[in-house]
């Protein structure tokens, strides 16, 4: 699987090809409209991450671009434009998904394989690590075959934790995942019962604990 | 009081007086000299009938063609003197059946020596209609003017008028941003068009400056995005790579929640800029009780987590007209709030009436958090220009829309009210 992060902002850049490093896909990035217009013509790619205000608005031309070469990639929009009107815009063009800057590295990592899945199996919809499988299509998790009872919340998070798997979470990334549109919602003590008991449930399946507390930052889910 | 109400008054007030006044004394000023022309004609009447008995004329039709009164002699006992009297008499009239008015000149001669008593009596009706019909007809005059000038204040002054209140249309409607190159005043009154011309350079010069502002906010936002982007995945990438002690990892935490700060204040900046440029023109009726729902719907997890109990009291009368991703926000916000600073057991009430939401949570603090928290929540400084960026999206959403916000605490129990004005 291939990806294409294109960020004009050399720092953003590096910083995101260097989270994604360790993930099951290759990350190519380019800083500027050139090098972009190359690797598309050059290149298919199942995943397009760019970064609309590249220059000025060029971002714009390079989805176009994309859509002319029947390049049949996901298309990401990464934008400091955050209103709705810009979102609904980015959706129209023909993009797949917005996120608007700042983001949480784990949380563009997540809208990433998401997109790839849905290239892969067109049919797959099974996340699997190790005794965990969720179901992604009907929204449920099964430990080997006992089936869980998850409610939204335990789901979204147990599902974030698997995607992000080996990498810490920080809280706010994990808040920033739950409750998307939340104006300053800084409690995490709500992150702490929720994880509590999906825990309690993992272990009432027989499930190995994978989550591990990183003390005062977050989590992380460890492939032992 | 409008300007052509005020003149017209006074006007009214000065010549409608004039106007009474005028028509009852050109009334009795008519009366006056008209009677004063009948007695003397009945004067010179009396002379023509004496010289007439006193040259001993045979003719009476001769005399007749000279007088138009008639007249009576009584021969009086005595030797006692008349004065003269002038006075109104009735009489019937045969030929029309009706009672008369008529002049009468009661007088005194000496005829051959003798004393007599002198009648003459000249009919009034004639003059009696004719001074009717002249100030009647006067009346009608003065009441055509004053029809005529009041005309001219209503109607023809309100024509010379409009274009002045079109420019008031235009200048009450005005906000900054808005163009308006293409009005045009229809108006050859000097004082309207220097005024339009003195409205235009000051709705140009407002304008630059308005669009000067939306842009350094603009840019200032969005200037801060991207270096707190690389900085915070900075962070986000070494919290990655280094396994931190205790003390390393409070100190990456406190970095952490600074980018938040950071983040919201942007966000807070972002947003307040964007309402003041009016990017949330649209607007809608909402239905505050569908919004309620839905969040407490979304939140059920963390509010069963919290065991809180929820009493709602929602009529459907509350539908403010603003625009619904502000609704939200507002809403949104002013509920999270009652959930998180809520006891586990606690309770939310949430009213509705025609114009008031009301969120009652229960809330277990120390006086000092309670201060520090009121304070996060409603700013530090009464002035608005002075609590800058720290507001609370709440504050700014409702200064915008003109709602009414307030929030005590009674007791244990916080009450946050927003009054809504339901004709936006």
């Amino acid at each position: 699987m291939k990806v294409l992060v294109i960020e004009d902002e050399l720092d953003l850049l590096n910083n995101i090809l260097d989270y994604l490093s360790g993930e099951n896909f290759v990350c190519e990035g380019v800083s500027d409209y050139q090098l972009a217009e190359e690797k598309i013509y050059l290149k298919e790619y199942d995943c397009y991450v760019i970064d609309i205000m590249l220059g000025e608005d060029n971002g714009l031309k390079l989805i176009e671009l994309i859509k002319e070469e029947q390049r049949d990639g996901g298309i990401i929009i990464i934008s400091a434009k955050t209103s709705l009107k810009d979102k609904l815009a980015g959706l129209e063009i023909g993009s797949d998904d917005y996120l608007a800057k700042p983001f949480h590295l784990s949380e563009l990592n997540a809208r990433i394989k998401a997109i790839l899945r849905r290239r892969v199996n067109k049919g797959s919809n099974i996340l699997e690590f190790n005794e965990i499988k969720i179901d992604l299509a009907a929204e449920e998790v099964f430990v080997d075959q006992t089936k869980l009872d998850l409610t939204v919340k335990e789901y979204q998070l147990l599902y974030y934790f698997i995607i992000n798997k080996n990498k810490v979470l920080r809280k706010q990334s994990i808040v920033d995942h739950l409750w998307p549109d939340e104006y300053s919602f800084n409690s995490y003590d709500f992150i702490y019962t929720h994880l509590t008991n999906l825990r309690k449930k993992l272990s009432n399946a027989n499930c190995k604990d994978y989550i591990k507390t990183i003390y005062g930052i977050g989590y992380k889910l460890v492939d032992e | 009081m409008k300007l052509l109400t005020k003149t017209f008054r006074y006007y009214l007030i000065i010549s409608i007086p004039i106007f009474i006044l005028t028509s009852i004394g050109f009334y009795f000023l008519l009366r006056y000299v008209m009677i004063q022309q009948v007695d003397e004609s009945l004067k010179e009447d009396k002379a023509e009938i004496l010289s007439f008995i006193e040259n001993d004329k045979d003719d009476v039709n001769e005399l007749y063609k000279n007088i138009t009164c008639s007249y009576y002699l009584k021969k009086l006992e005595g030797n006692f003197v008349l004065n003269d009297r002038y006075g109104f008499v009735y009489e019937y009239d045969y030929a029309d059946q009706e009672q008369e008015r008529y002049r009468e000149y009661h007088t005194f001669a000496i005829i051959n020596g003798e004393n007599y008593e002198m009648v003459l009596q000249e009919s009034f009706v004639e003059t009696d209609s004719m001074i009717y019909s002249i100030t009647g007809f006067s009346i009608f005059l003065f009441g055509l003017l004053t029809l005529g000038i009041s005309f001219v204040y209503l109607v023809v002054s309100r024509n010379i008028w409009n274009p002045f209140y079109e420019l008031l249309k235009l200048i009450k409607m005005f906000q900054p941003g808005m163009n308006i190159e293409n009005y045009n005043l229809k108006s050859d009154i000097q004082e309207f068009t220097s005024l339009y011309i003195a409205f235009n350079m000051m709705a140009i010069r407002t304008n630059e400056d308005f669009d000067r502002q939306k842009k350094f906010i603009d840019n200032i936002s969005h200037e801060l995005q991207t270096p707190l982007a690389v900085a915070s995945t900075q962070l986000e990438l070494l919290i990655q790579k280094v396994m931190f002690d205790e003390k390393s990892a409070g100190i990456i935490s406190e970095l952490d929640s600074t980018f938040e700060k950071i983040k919201n204040i942007n966000k807070s900046l972002l947003l307040l800029s964007q309402i003041k440029n009016r990017q949330f023109t649209d607007s809608e009726v909402i239905d505050i009780k569908r919004i309620v729902n839905r969040y407490i719907e979304s939140h059920k997890e963390e509010i069963d987590i919290k065991e809180i109990s929820i009493l709602l009291k929602l009529h459907s009368t509350l539908k403010p007209k603003m625009n619904f991703a502000l609704a939200e926000i507002l809403i949104g916000n002013l509920l999270k709030n009652a959930i998180i600073h809520n006891n586990v057991g606690g309770e939310i009430v949430i009213e509705t009436n025609d114009s008031v939401l009301t969120v009652k949570n229960s809330g277990d603090y120390l006086s000092k958090d309670k201060e520090q928290m009121v304070k996060n929540y409603i700013g530090t400084s009464k002035n608005s220009e002075q609590r800058g960026i720290g507001l609370s999206l709440v504050r700014q959403i409702c200064d915008y829309y003109k709602i009414d916000f307030t929030y005590r605490i009674i007791g244990k129990i916080h009450v946050c009210k927003v009054k809504f004005h339901n004709d936006h």
